[in-house]
């Protein structure tokens, strides 16, 4: 599978954001801006259910206004996010985290728009409050798993039984400026 | 004592050197200090959009920022300390950073921007609070807002990238 990934690092835009002093931390901005409206406006409605926040108006009311705005960010964190593994698809496939941000995004999603989005959306008399409120949490739960574990990547790539190729270690430059850039403050 | 002067005693500091020097307290303030970025530019996003007519636009523009606004300062407390204790480990690299720089330019323009709005075209807010279409200054000052954060946004992520 690296062998495979790592034909990818030679893609145009791959070797033009990786070229550029500018396009990594601009696109990494952008990703962080999609993330903090994404889960501001996630927030916003789950705080309801715990009568926080918006609480004069009724749930569905405000999970049905914020849901473009969720969406719109949703959209623009994963193209940002999709543009940042393309730099460096070796280094984000040998990564620890990784795989667990990827599989708690995949379950957030999921749990988003089937669960999430039916229980704010649905009558307030028609939720038992109980229920509202573990929908609520566990939503939260999710979307702060998925920064928790985003945060980390970059710092423990040593992912055992993951085979690195030359290309890799020669390109360890990229690989290091790419991780002091991550630890860098901001 | 000049900026330059204060910044290098601030680094020779104690406090700063535990900071700088520890294997997990300064990776853990970096961390939080993006997490709220959640929470501080998250909530404030949801009133600027508001004033935009974007996202709760049913709602009164007081409602959405009577509600939200204690959210958004809980969360730039928490960016503060945590921003500010980063600082505090590595002040001179800050001082040469020319991203720094104007990221501390647009945090106080952003700053200016909401005491502005706040002291002059909010205080007639009960005339447009239920408007979806409501003054050009409120506007302005909603776009202003999202642009200027959004810039300390960018400018904050480039100083770790050395500029």
């Amino acid at each position: 599978m690296v062998p495979f990934l790592e034909r990818w690092r030679d893609v145009w835009i791959a070797m033009t954001i990786r070229d550029s002093s500018w396009l990594l931390p601009a696109i990494e901005s952008t990703h962080l801006l999609g993330l903090a409206v994404l889960l501001g406006s996630i927030l916003v409605v789950n705080l309801r259910f715990f009568g926080l926040g918006m609480r004069r108006t009724p749930a569905a009311r405000v999970a049905e206004q914020l849901a473009p705005v969720t969406l719109t960010a949703l959209v623009v964190s994963i193209l940002s996010g999709s543009l940042l593994f393309t730099t460096d698809p070796p280094k984000y496939w040998c990564d620890k985290l990784f795989p667990y941000k990827m599989a708690i995004l995949g379950a957030a999603i999921l749990f988003q728009f089937t669960v999430h989005r039916k229980v704010t959306r649905a009558a307030e008399a028609k939720i038992n409050p109980g229920w509202g409120k573990l929908v609520a949490a566990t939503s939260l739960v999710l979307w702060i798993g998925v920064a928790v574990a985003g945060r980390g990547i970059g710092s423990f790539n040593d992912h055992p039984g993951c085979e690195v190729g030359p290309d890799v270690t020669a390109h360890g430059t990229i690989l290091k400026a790419n991780l002091s850039g991550r630890f860098g403050n901001g | 004592m000049s900026l330059l002067t204060f910044c290098q005693w601030l680094q020779g500091t104690a406090g700063g050197a535990a900071i700088r020097e520890s294997v997990y307290l300064y990776p853990i303030l970096d961390a939080i200090h993006v997490w709220s970025l959640g929470l501080f530019l998250g909530s404030i996003s949801i009133i600027d959009l508001r004033l935009l007519g974007i996202g709760l636009k049913r709602e009164p523009v007081s409602e959405v920022a009577g509600r939200l606004l204690p959210w958004t300062w809980a969360g730039f407390a928490l960016m503060a300390v945590s921003g500010g204790l980063v600082f505090w480990s590595e002040p001179v690299k800050c001082y040469n950073s020319s991203a720094f720089r104007l990221k501390m330019l647009l945090m106080m323009l952003a700053g200016l921007n909401a005491l502005v709005f706040h002291l002059t075209t909010y205080r007639s807010v009960e005339v447009w609070d239920d408007k979806t279409t409501i003054p050009a200054r409120a506007r302005l000052a909603g776009v202003l807002s999202l642009v200027l954060w959004t810039g300390v946004l960018f400018s904050g992520r480039f100083v770790g990238y050395r500029f």
